[in-house]
């Protein structure tokens, strides 16, 4: 029974996600050929195609799809997975309803706590975006960048246009039983579908690119740097660089065209609007900061129980470069380290240098201690572990496990 | 397109033989649990066929309420018993945590909220954690509230023991809401009365 929600889920997802960074594989002839948007004849178009307020006509094909895809907005409005926290809501929403102006109502947006870097657009104007996708932009004018591409999607009806190219290739009634009837509809994130639909949900070239190009111009026209958009990019793929994780399996950077291309492409069209007198060149990134501050602590700590350590910390490095609380982040590496626990590597000896760095520059959470409590337990250090155990309990006097950690220090210190 | 058949035979295949699964009646009175607990119940369960090491018992459904016999969690093995993969529905397993030789509860605790996490449960949190003795041994107690996909509210018990190489654990989830409360007595009584059959408990 998993196994088919998750078929009807892979197949439903096509229909529903417009916008979602996951697409087909990059194939090796695409690489060598170094493929990019503008040798191509393209031109992307930057007007919308859809009305402010349009619904799709009730006879036609496309309210049938907005149908289904309303059902899985009201499934997601309920999803364990939403932050419901007002705050955090009404910021990405003003930035939205900045990109969008006129069509700010048509787009509703719901922000997910899954811990990957990914933003969704349904053709009803369901915008989801991933708490990983918070933790990775530097400031506003990135995330607006994100924000854009998916307006973008939804202007041009990106997710109708795949409906319609996927329901001709395998047939209307044969999607529609296989991807209605087995299980109803899936949620948009649920990461494994995704992983798993692999190219079926990928927009072409094209789309993407028309995405990325709106995005662009609405981020300037907002008085967003366009510079910024280019460095999402830049940041995400040294981020997958440094995980080693293969192109194919990754959720982002499998899309078409190529991320470089992408980074490419936009670097070019910045400089264009860049070279235009009156371009303004706001990032905001204190406002970003102060937006995302309450939750940093809860999306690194959902990062690094991925277990993906070369991944996490590689983004824990890379957001030390960029210098935004940095004994939390250290704290944060030495977690990673801890967790992976590979003696070939010497994890204990990192995590307790990253530890003594964060205590040294301040801003991690009392819970440090506990971690550095346990490591010592781990490398039998028992007075040391006692020590921090007792300091735990000194920071965070009503912690949840008092009694247990209690229990960890009386054999040690009664010895 | 051909991945994408070879997916929709793969998935046919797997529900027909899902199907076919029998689910069987827990008599009330004294049963085992594979070859290495003996637990009693006074009401009969419905249980589910052993899956992966992984035995799970319910009265209206596992979406109600599941009690899990997850006996012999090796060193290097995850607790849903699954070996990862790089794409395809297996890979949700890539990186699941997996238990290793010494962990205490706090650790096992982080094992399973960051396995819990993986498997798409957002704001896992812990709760209640401390020693507690199990089927005998010196063991550990613990509860995980997390909200569902669809919203539900739901509390985990957790309760297990470390045997050398190995973790024993019995997990007992339900919704907050009036399932757990009502079944949490007998369930209790049920992980209470576990002991090692007598060649496990060596």
């Amino acid at each position: 029974m998993r196994l088919s929600r998750k078929f009807s889920g892979l197949l439903l997802c096509c229909l529903v996600l417009a916008g979602c960074k996951a697409g087909a594989p990059v194939t090796d002839a695409q690489t060598a050929l170094g493929e990019s948007p503008d040798n191509a004849a393209y031109q992307p178009v930057l007007t919308p195609d859809i009305a402010v307020g349009q619904r799709p006509e009730s006879s036609s094909d496309e309210a049938g799809l907005w149908l289904m895809v309303d059902r899985s907005e009201a499934r997601t409005r309920t999803s364990g997975e939403l932050i419901r926290d007002p705050a955090l809501n009404a910021y990405v929403r003003n930035i939205v309803c900045t990109l969008a102006g006129p069509y700010c109502r048509d787009v509703r947006v719901y922000i997910a706590r899954v811990p990957h870097f990914n933003a969704t657009m349904s053709p009803n104007g369901m915008m989801v975006v991933w708490s990983g996708l918070l933790l990775r932009v530097r400031n506003e004018a990135q995330l607006a960048t994100v924000l854009g591409h998916e307006i973008g999607h939804y202007l041009r009806r990106h997710g109708v246009e795949r409906f319609r190219r996927i329901r001709d290739t395998y047939g209307f009634l044969t999607f529609m039983s296989m991807g209605m009837a087995m299980v109803g509809i899936p949620l948009v994130t649920d990461i494994a579908v995704l992983a798993a639909q692999g190219g079926l949900s990928s927009y072409n070239r094209s789309d993407e690119t028309e995405a990325d190009a709106i995005g662009l111009a609405r981020i300037a026209e907002a008085g967003y740097h366009p510079g910024e958009a280019a460095l999402v990019w830049d940041n995400v793929i040294k981020e997958y660089e440094v995980s080693g994780e293969e192109r194919r399996f990754s959720l982002f950077l499998s899309s078409h065209p190529r991320p470089e291309d992408r980074r490419f492409d936009l670097t070019r069209r910045a400089d264009e609007i860049l070279a235009k007198p009156g371009v303004q060149h706001a990032r905001h990134t204190e406002r970003f900061r102060a937006a995302i501050a309450p939750w940093r602590q809860r999306l690194l700590r959902d990062e690094v129980r991925r277990h993906e350590y070369k991944r996490s910390l590689g983004l824990l490095d890379m957001l030390l470069e960029d210098g935004f609380r940095v004994g939390e982040l250290h704290y944060f590496k030495g977690e990673v380290y801890r967790l992976r626990d590979d003696t070939k590597l010497d994890d204990r000896a990192a995590a307790l240098r990253e530890y003594a760095t964060a205590m040294r520059i301040g801003g991690h959470p009392p819970e440090m201690f506990r971690s550095r409590g346990l490591l010592k337990l781990r490398m039998k250090d028992r007075a040391g572990a006692v020590a921090s155990f007792r300091q735990y309990l000194k920071n965070r006097p009503d912690a949840p496990d008092r009694s247990y950690i209690l229990s960890l220090i009386k054999p040690a210190s009664g010895s | 397109m051909k991945s994408f058949k070879n997916i929709a035979v793969t998935i046919t295949l797997a529900s027909v033989l899902a199907a076919c699964a029998q689910i069987t009646l827990v008599k009330p009175g004294t049963t085992t649990i594979g070859d290495t607990l003996s637990v009693e119940t006074q009401i009969p369960w419905n249980k589910l066929p052993p899956n992966n090491g992984m035995e799970t018992w319910t009265l209206d459904g596992t979406g109600l309420q599941a009690l899990t016999f997850n006996t012999k969690i090796g060193a290097g093995e995850n607790i849903a018993r699954q070996s990862g993969a790089d794409s395809g529905p297996a890979a949700k397993y890539k990186n699941m945590p997996v238990f290793r030789k010494g962990m205490n509860a706090l650790e096992i605790s982080e094992l399973f909220v960051a396995s819990y996490q993986q498997l798409g449960l957002a704001g896992v949190q812990v709760s209640g954690l401390r020693s507690e003795a199990f089927a005998g041994r010196n063991g550990f107690y613990f509860e995980l509230d997390f909200t569902d996909k669809e919203g539900l509210e739901r509390r985990s018990v957790v309760r297990g023991t470390v045997q050398g190489d190995v973790m024993h654990v019995i997990t007992f989830s339900a919704p907050k809401l009036h399932y757990f409360d009502r079944d949490r007595q007998r369930v209790e009584r049920i992980i209470e009365s576990a002991r090692f059959l007598s060649a496990a408990g060596a």
